[in-house]
């Protein structure tokens, strides 16, 4: 049986790191999964908040070549509405409390001050919706409008030469998932590593798609599962899944109205992520 | 005569002599000694013509040995200089004569110099370079080679190895630490009482070859002698001196006793060092060694005697020196004649000795394309054994010890990882790795194991092979392999887009494959390449076999025969077909940027169509002026070789497997055959340079890519990616293929990341791979280091099959490694 073949929407991936040996045990790889409900102001990838695909727009990659189309103007705005990855490069590196209090990040803090604001907004705002899910997708839905304005020219960003303009994120149907993950299949089983789902916020990323999840749950984990030779996978990846849903406890600490959420989101990935395994064998 | 010496120093670590010879070796400049060409050139105006080839050959090597002048260093154990003190360079006139303004340039170059005095020049303009005019080897050859073979040389589509040097890639067995010179002599003796004069028409061929083989024998002897006697008069002068010290101590001239005492002891050290110096020599290589200093010496005293006789190119080597010294070390330590650091010290001191060799200086293209000062030696450990089994043993692990420690250019270190060889190892390995000097490098015996065989070797003598000098492989001791040059395959499609005429020379060089804008297919444009490469094969092959003839008729080498199987027992020369297998080798560079080019030609020009062959090669010809987002578009958007992307890999799969087909199974004149190898030393380098712009998006000038790596920066998948791609090549049809990896050091910070990078080592090989090297070192080293050389001193950098110097490195090469795509922890 074929748990996906009723037609499960596609997870969006906004990248997909080969040789991750920094992400649990052996070697690696690594799925980032679109989408997080956190806009913390430390944020390393902040292009991975929304959960589905959106073009970036990298300023200093651009030459100003046109072959996109857009008016500078309107690149000027995608630049401050989008994220530059540069601007957040050491934030990673920090104590995240004390560096938030400290201050020490004003500068870039500042710099970016407007766009997290503007983010932080939909953020709370979201968060006080965020036991129901349908009210955060009409939430997201007017957030994305904004968006809309540029996804227009979705059909001349392919063109541009340098990739400053370049749609991040891909949807994968589980299908190509699990291709992508066979490639690494020689060097996983022999290194004890496996996959490991990150994001943006797995969880919610995962999870944005409920019904899909609902049909899943009616078939049963099948026997597959253990008699699968994909079966050790399944143990390391729901022991990180664990691993990571306390990480991301930890920050809840600090953005505590999100803890709640989470939490209950966890559950449901562990369920989904033997699935994805299980069909992995049928 | 097995008593060794204990010095109260040797304990442990690098101790204190190791650490003097180490400093001792990198204070001391190159020099360009011209006393080899002086007795060479006396000798040849004296006898040349009054007797055979070989015979010559071997009086000549008789009669440096017996005038050459003799190095014992202080603090040495082992003896013995190629020239007639460390980092002094002799000449070969015989193959290449250096004109007097070669001379002035590498004595005022800034890069790489060979200091020379005015006065030796001077000499070296009255007595060699007259003699020698249009009668050395490199004359011979290009008085012969046709126009369009000589165009197309010095265009850079191709290069030759053996121009200007013999050929090297030779590595030892272990038949000399069981089987003394004398041994060797009564063994041709006897053959020569075997030949049969009636029904043999070579016999008297033979029989000159065998007689020069048993000189070879006794120069070898006879400057091991010459060692021996320095050695004792040595001792007796510090023995004067200790006399003339305790008579003054006794007069109570020397108030300082304690300083008396130390300075007196180490003395009496130093006399018992050169009795048992003098002991040695006399010994070795006379005789089968009968321990481990020996064992030693020997080898020094071969090693010495091939790179004297001629200068092959790279990498004469003692082969599983791991495997060959190990009776030695067990017995010694079994009867406690021997300790663990007595035999790291001994060691140790060859190591030294391999650093002392700097290589000949070299002219022409031959000194563009090869930036390389040091002849290599690859040191090979742990792999198997004749058997089969794993043969990592405690040498094994010293060694790679010594590596860490002594970090110089030579020797280089790879290490053999069989299926069944220990993890442990392995991880000993990843750590010399890690401290980013590029070595060891790491080979796959599983691999090379079935090229040896699929050329034509037994099971157990390919088990014995191993790597020589960069990549290449060869059986151990039984197989004289010539590298004979590199073929530039991106340069041969610049030609067959510009139908058959070389942008940068102007002139026709190729075929007329028609004009590319009027390709219909991709199948057209390939197949065009297709016949330019298999031309250029052709020209570059009728040349090799002519080559080959001349270092068999004048540059026969007597001394390296007496060591490569069945040399002795055939009559014939290395060069004549002597060796029990013969290989001659086309090197074939830029696998990774001829993919990258068929593959945006491919996708943009014939599939999407978004610039036309017009477009493209305008580009190319204005290297990418004005075209720079086309250029940006085709790096960004074109599958490239490196990223286990199917499109891209099949184009390399397929270029891969024509050059083979063009290549391979050819007749050389030795009774083997042509093969492919894979490698580059630094001629990517060169090679680029005379390159145009690309279709890949590469500028004009830079470097292609190396060996079987991605070209610079494609690779953006990370290195399991890259391991995939090349694991899709059959790496067994080649003699060789090299992988190319830049980690910063982040990558392996902590323990457990060695073991991952032990993962991916063992996967690749898995897929079949033969060989791959890692650079530990992250671009802002690399950038200060340009900036600051003066502080990067030692900073020694992977280049290609070896390791070196930045500072050492043109501008260009620096360039080219910082271009290297990174591996960064994820
Ligand atoms: S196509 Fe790309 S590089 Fe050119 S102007 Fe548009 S965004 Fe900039």
């Amino acid at each position: 049986m074929k748990p996906f073949e009723n037609g499960c929407s596609p997870l969006t991936v906004f990248d997909i790191k080969r040789y991750a040996i920094n992400d649990g045990p052996g070697i690696r790889t690594t799925i980032f999964l679109k989408g997080c409900p956190l806009r913390c102001v430390w944020c390393h990838n902040p292009e991975s908040w929304l959960p589905k695909p959106e073009i970036l727009f990298k300023q200093q990659k651009c030459i100003g070549c046109n072959t996109c189309g857009i008016h500078p103007h309107q690149r000027e705005m995608l630049t401050r509405m989008t994220n530059d990855e540069s601007r957040f490069a050491r934030n990673d590196e920090c104590e995240l409390p004390s560096n938030l209090e400290s201050d020490s990040y004003s500068s870039s803090v500042t710099r970016h001050s407007s766009f997290v604001t503007r983010h932080s907004s939909f953020v709370t705002r979201h968060s006080s919706f965020d036991i129901r899910h349908s009210s955060f997708d009409i939430r997201h839905s007017s957030f994305d409008i904004r968006h809309s304005s540029f996804d227009i020219r979705h059909s001349s960003f392919k063109d541009c030469p340098t990739l400053a303009l370049e749609m991040c994120g891909r949807d994968y149907t589980v299908e190509e998932l699990l291709a992508e993950i066979e490639k690494e299949r020689d060097i996983m089983i022999d290194s004890g590593g496996g996959v490991t789902i990150s994001g943006g916020e797995p969880l919610f990323g995962m999870t944005h798609d409920q019904s899909r999840f609902a049909r899943n749950d009616e078939c049963a984990l099948s026997s597959d599962m253990e008699s699968d030779s994909y079966s050790s996978l399944v143990t390391r990846h729901s022991s990180f899944v664990t691993r990571h849903s306390s990480f991301v406890i930890r920050h809840s600490s600090f953005v505590i109205r999100h803890s709640s959420f989470v939490i209950r989101h966890s559950s449901f990935v562990i369920r989904h992520s033997s699935f994805v395994i299980s069909y992995s064998s049928s | 005569m097995n008593f060794t010496i204990k010095h109260p120093e040797n304990e442990g670590g690098m101790n204190e002599r190791i650490r003097r010879l180490r400093q001792q070796n990198f204070d001391t400049p190159t020099t360009l000694s011209i006393e080899r060409a002086l007795i060479e050139t006396e000798f040849y105006k004296q006898n040349y013509g009054t007797m055979s080839t070989p015979v010559l050959r071997a009086k000549n090597f008789y009669e440096i040995c017996k005038r050459k002048s003799i190095y014992i260093g202080e603090d040495e154990l082992i003896v013995g200089e190629r020239g007639p003190k460390p980092k002094a360079v002799p000449t070969f006139p015989e193959l290449t004569c250096h004109s007097v303004e070669d001379l002035h340039t590498l004595n005022s170059r800034q890069l790489q110099p060979y200091t020379i005095s005015q006065e030796d020049i001077d000499t070296y303009e009255r007595e060699v370079i007259p003699y020698w005019k249009g009668k050395t080897q490199r004359e011979r050859i290009f008085n012969h080679v046709s126009k369009e073979w000589e165009e197309a040389y010095h265009a850079g589509v191709f290069t030759e190895f053996m121009e200007q040097r013999a050929a090297g890639h030779t590595a030892m067995d272990g038949k000399m630490y069981g089987e003394g010179l004398l041994d060797v002599k009564a063994r041709i003796e006897k053959r020569i009482a075997e030949l049969d004069y009636i029904n043999d028409p070579e016999a008297t061929d033979k029989q000159q070859e065998l007689e020069a083989m048993a000189i070879s024998c006794d120069a070898a002897i006879l400057f091991a002698e010459r060692h021996a006697e320095l050695a004792e008069k040595m001792a007796e002068e510090l023995e004067r001196e200790m006399t003339n010290d305790e008579s003054r101590f006794a007069r109570n001239d020397e108030c300082d006793n304690s300083s008396f005492v130390t300075r007196h002891s180490s003395l009496e050290y130093r006399v018992l060092e050169l009795r048992k110096i003098a002991d040695v020599c006399r010994w070795v290589p006379a005789h089968a060694p009968r321990d481990m200093w020996e064992a030693i010496q020997m080898y020094w005293f071969v090693h010495l005697g091939t790179v004297t006789e001629l200068n092959g190119w790279d990498s004469m080597n003692p082969g599983h020196i791991d495997q060959h010294l190990w009776p030695f070390y067990e017995k010694g330590v079994k009867d406690g004649t021997l300790t663990r650091d007595q035999a790291k010290e001994l060691l140790s001191c060859l190591w030294i000795k391999f650093n002392n060799q700097p290589a000949p200086p070299k002219v022409g293209v031959t000194a563009l394309e090869s930036g390389t000062y040091n002849d290599f030696t690859n040191i090979n450990i742990g792999g198997v054994d004749r058997e089969g089994n794993s043969a990592a043993n405690e040498l094994s692990y010293i060694i790679l010890e010594i590596q860490e420690e002594l970090h110089e250019l030579q020797p280089g270190l790879s290490i053999h990882i069989a299926e069944n060889t220990p993890d442990e190892f392995l991880l000993e390995g990843i750590k010399v790795i890690r401290q980013g000097h590029g070595y060891p490098s790491i080979f796959n015996p599983d691999t090379y194991i079935k090229e040896l065989v699929r050329e034509g070797k037994s099971l157990e003598d390919a088990r014995e092979g191993g790597c020589s000098g960069c990549i290449e492989v060869g059986a151990f001791g039984k197989e004289a392999y010539l590298l004979t040059g590199y073929l530039n395959t991106p340069k041969i499609l610049e030609i067959t887009l510009n139908n058959g005429i070389d942008p940068e020379t102007g002139k026709k060089l190729g075929l007329e494959t028609g004009d590319p804008r009027e390709f219909k297919s991709y199948e057209e444009l390939y197949d065009a390449w297709h016949k330019q490469m298999v031309y250029f094969v052709n020209l570059k092959l009728s040349v090799n076999n002519y080559i080959e003839r001349m270092f068999s008729l004048y540059a026969p080498a007597t001394f390296l025969s007496l060591y490569i199987d069945d040399c002795i027992e055939k009559g014939k020369d290395y060069y004549s077909g002597g060796a029990r297998y013969n290989t001659t080798y086309i090197q074939c560079t830029g696998l990774g940027t001829i993919t990258d080019c068929f593959s945006t030609l491919k996708k943009h020009v014939f599939e999407d169509k978004r610039y036309t062959m017009d477009e493209v090669l305008q580009a190319c010809a204005k290297n990418w002026g004005g075209g720079e987002a086309m250029r940006l578009y085709i790096r960004n958007h074109t599958p490239f070789f490196g990223n286990d992307d199917p499109y891209a890999d099949e184009i390399a799969v397929r270029v891969y497997d024509d050059l083979v087909k063009a290549i391979e199974g050819r007749p050389n004149t030795r009774g083997g055959k042509t093969q492919l190898n894979m490698l580059s030393t630094t001629c990517h380098n060169y090679f680029g340079s005379v390159c145009g712009a690309t279709p890949n998006g590469r500028y004009a000038h830079f470097a292609i890519s190396d060996g079987t790596s991605p070209s610079h920066g494609s690779d953006t998948h990370g290195p399991t990616a890259v391991i995939k791609s090349l694991g899709k090549l059959d790496q067994t049809k080649s003699g060789g293929t090299l992988l190319n990896v830049r980690f910063t050091p982040a990558l392996l910070r902590r323990d457990e990341d060695m073991k991952k990078l032990g993962y991916l080592i063992r996967t690749y090989f898995k897929f079949g791979g033969h060989h791959i090297q890692f650079n530990i070192v992250d671009t802002a080293t690399l950038l200060d280091a340009q900036k600051h050389p003066d502080q990067y001193r030692d900073l020694l950098v992977r280049v290609a099959g070896y390791s070196d110097y930045f500072n050492d490195m043109t501008e260009q090469l620096q360039n080219e490694i910082i271009a290297r795509t990174e591996n960064e922890a994820v």
